[in-house]
Parts: C-alpha cells; structure tokens; sequence
C-alpha cells in the first residue's frame, strides 16, 4: 500500500487530481498539484488508479440511435403526444367551475322566479301570504385545502416545473404556499416558497423570497440553501456588500451546512483582513478536512491559523 | 467582408423563433440537431432502450407545447436537455421494475435494431453490465453527476446548469461518486 506524505494535504490534492483529469482544474493549479504528485506516493497512486478508471468508462460503448426513432419525433407524432401531455386543469379548477355554473344556475333561477312572478296567478284578496321556502342546500364557504391535497399539488407543480410550464408552476407553489401557512406542519410551505424562489420571473422576486424563507422559516434545512441562494442572487445583481451580509448569516445562522463551508470560502476569496483570516480560522475549526478549507488555506498560504 | 459562420446556438435560436411565428415545421431542425444526445442521455438514466424511446419522445413534445416559456431561445438546447432529464429522472422513479440502470449497452433488453454488432467484444458487453450495476449502488445525486460527467462528457459548468446545483457541489459529488464507484468497480472486477 502507498504511504501518504506527511506534509501533502491529499484531501486537496485528490479533489484537484479529479479536477485534472476532467481538464477542470484552474491552470495556474495545475503547477501545485504536480509537486504535490510528486511528494506522495499514495496521491500518484490514487491519480494512476484514476486514469485508468476514466479509460475503462471511456471504453464504454455508446448506445446507437436506433431507427424507431424516428418515427416517435415526427411532427404529427410529437403535436399527438404533447397534447396527450397538456396537463388537464386540478380538480380545483374543475370544482370551481362547477360552483361558478350552479351558482349562475341559481342566479338566473331567482331571476326568473323574480320575472315569473309577475306572471304567477295572484293570491286571493285576504289570504296569508307566506314567503317561499328556498328548498336550496346552503352553499358553505369553501374549506381550506387538506394537508393531502395540498401534497397532491404540490407534487403536479414540480411535474409541471420540471417540464419547463414556469408560470403555471411558480402560480400553483404560490397557492400551495398560501394554503400550507402556518396550518400545515412540515417542510410544504418552505418548500413551496423555495419552489417560487426559483421560479420568480426576476432576480429581484427570487432575492425577495429568498429572504423570506430564510428569515420566517429558519428552522427549515431549506433555510441554509435559501441564504446561499440569496447570496448568489446579489452576486449576479452586483450587490456585493449585500452578498456578504447574507454569506456572513449563513456561517452563523447554519454552520453545520454545507453552504456555510461555500459561504466562508467565498468570504475567504472575497474578504481582506479580519474578515478573511475570521472564516479561515472558522473552516479549520468547523471543517478542518473539508475541501473548501483545503481550498482555503492553500489560497491563503495558511492565513487564520489558530496555533 | 464574409459573415462569421452561424453557432449551434444561433441556429437554435432561430428555429425556436420560427417554430414561434407559426412555421411548426422548423421544429424538425431542432429534433435533427439534438436527438442523439437527448436519446444517449435517456439511455444512460433509464438503460431500457423501450422505455429511452418514450422519454425521447416526450422530452420532444414537452418542449414543443413549452416553447413559448423558454426566455432565451439561444439556450433552447440546455433547456431540452433539462427537460429529457428530469422527464428521464421521474421515469426512473417511478418505474416500480428492478433494476434500474444508467447504462445499459449490452443489448439484453434492446431491439433488434440496436442489439450489438458482432464486432462488439464480449468483453465490452461485460464491462457495460458492471459498471451499469456499479453506478446503480450510487446515491442518486452522485450516480448523475458521474454519468454526466463520465459517460456523457459534460463539463462541470454544463452540469451545474443542468442539475441546478453550484459547480463545488458537481466537483465534490464527482470526487465522492468516484471514489465510491471505482471501490465497487475493484470489488467486482478483482483488479
């Protein structure tokens, strides 16, 4: 077996090896990982097994296009499918329809009793008129939706997500998110929140509601993902203290995250004094044999420590 | 002055616009240009070449309906392939048959027009079946991302887009996917 050299970092040096072979690792890395190659006999090891692993899978061979095909992805074939596909309004819908119909029934029912009365053959003079009885079932306010049905649609909404019907889908997990509330225990209304998040049509909503799930959800484990988010929204947005901020929250809102090992690391790469020597030392403290802290003290030539 | 030569992203962009102005036609260009990675990338999840050729079609046809929701019609071919993926994924999930597989290249299950041609080693074949039994003992998360990576040849960038996860988490569940697939790999071929 290849012994490990004591002064080769090998959780770094196997990430950035995986890197390598994939033609991934950043070029002023490659230089480093070929001295650290050439320091441990068990990360050559490891590269040599890698190498050979990649031409085994690349000897695989691809599967041909078979000519059925062809047939299947006709255009008349494909309009015939995709309307076999076109989701069919939630029986929501259906219900509502059905109460709009009885209710316009009932309408033009009061209303031609109205008009017919007119006609109606008039009581004898003396007679007791009494009121008619409305021999109408009451129509009871609608209920709110049941836990289970709002699974139900929580789960045709990321059906429908997952095949590309964004605004249908971001407007059926604002309804879930609406419905769920506080009435529902569990993860439905963060995740139907999350759901809006990704779906907003601007970078602007998506923050908003990000925000939102990790400051009215913060026990939810979407709330660390929410702050990553978030923080990567304002990056694209230019924000940068903004970024900040929330990578700071997440480190110590959610430490035990994964996202608050990437949060640090950015804050590592993007702060300068204190603030990038703090979340140095919080890696080795938190994450001591994470890559994100390898990546770290390798960036930082060891800045932080805690000796 | 000679014009620079249209990208396959021009090219998509333009077939999505006339698809969208009505000439349904144009969308045959985009079936043309992208059904052998779409049908490569159904094969690799669901591994029965039946069931490939249902995700194929209707990845097609969810686009199709869908066009008028992709905001860029430059990236129509990430979009479709995000389509064939997670309509692949779902498939696989709720397949209720063992067992599942992501790759499946040997032919048991394929029909005859594509069964393995006779120069196809019986090596190849066998090594197909380990691996394919290898990446099923993978987490689902690790099991795609080293396919994609791996099998398909994307790069960290395209599969961070594709799975809608940041490019650290592609490289650390490639790095652990690995590991882990490479152990049973050596386990099973005794090397």
């Amino acid at each position: 077996m290849s012994a490990s050299h004591p002064a080769c970092d090998c959780a770094w040096t196997r990430a950035a090896t995986d890197a390598w072979v994939d033609d991934e690792l950043a070029t002023d890395q490659v230089a480093e990982l070929e001295r650290a190659l050439a320091t441990c006999e068990a990360c050559r090891a490891y590269r040599d097994g890698l190498v050979h692993y990649k031409a085994l899978v690349g000897s695989v061979p691809t599967p041909p296009l078979p000519v059925a095909l062809a047939a299947r992805l006709s255009l008349p074939a494909l309009e015939r499918r995709a309307r076999e596909l076109t989701p069919r309004p939630p029986r929501s819908i259906h219900a509502a329809r059905a109460a709009g119909a009885l209710a316009a029934g009932f309408l033009a029912w009061v209303a031609f009793g109205t008009v017919s009365d007119r006609f109606a053959p008039r009581p004898p003079v003396g007679a007791v008129v009494r009121p008619p009885v409305l021999d109408v079932p009451t129509v009871p306010a609608d209920p709110p939706p049941s836990p289970e049905a709002l699974l139900l649609a929580f789960g045709e909404a990321v059906e429908l997500a997952e095949h590309g019907a964004t605004i249908e889908a971001f407007a059926r997990f604002e309804r879930i998110r609406i419905g769920a509330g506080t009435r529902v225990p569990g993860e439905l209304a963060p995740k139907a929140l999350f759901w809006t998040a990704r779906l907003a049509p601007t970078l602007a909503e998506a923050l908003a509601r990000y925000d939102a799930l990790a400051r009215d959800h913060a026990a939810s484990p979407l709330a660390a993902t929410a702050l990553g988010a978030a923080a990567a929204v304002c990056d694209r947005l230019g924000r940068n203290d903004e970024a900040r901020v929330r990578r700071v929250a997440l480190v110590r809102r959610h430490p035990a995250s994964a996202e608050a090992r990437d949060a640090a690391l950015a804050l590592v790469r993007l702060g300068a004094g204190e603030l990038r020597d703090e979340h140095v030392r919080w890696l080795r403290t938190h994450a001591p044999d994470s890559p994100q802290t390898a990546a770290a003290l390798r960036e930082t030539g060891g800045e932080g420590s805690n000796d | 002055m000679t014009e620079m030569p249209e990208t396959p992203e021009e090219r998509d962009a333009r077939a999505v616009r006339a698809v969208r102005a009505g000439h349904r036609d144009a969308f045959a260009e985009l079936v043309h240009r992208h059904q052998e990675r779409v049908h490569r990338l159904c094969v690799r999840v669901l591994g029965s070449e039946d069931d490939a050729l249902d995700a194929v079609q209707d990845a097609f046809a969810r686009a199709l309906v869908r066009l008028h929701t992709l905001d860029e019609p430059r990236y129509f071919g990430t979009w479709l392939y995000r389509i064939a993926l997670n309509g692949a994924c779902t498939a696989r999930r709720g397949r209720k048959r063992a067992p599942e597989t992501l790759v499946d290249t040997d032919g048991a299950s394929a029909p005859a027009d594509v069964r393995p041609s006779p120069g196809e080693t019986a090596a190849a074949r066998e090594l197909s079946r380990v691996l394919r039994e290898a990446l099923d003992e993978l987490p689902e998360a690790q099991r795609l991302a080293v396919a994609l990576c791996d099998l398909e040849g994307h790069s960290y960038a395209a599969i961070a887009t594709l799975l809608a996860i940041s490019k650290g988490t592609v490289m650390s569940r490639i790095h652990y996917g690995r590991q882990r697939l490479r152990a049973i790999l050596e386990r099973r071929l005794g090397r």
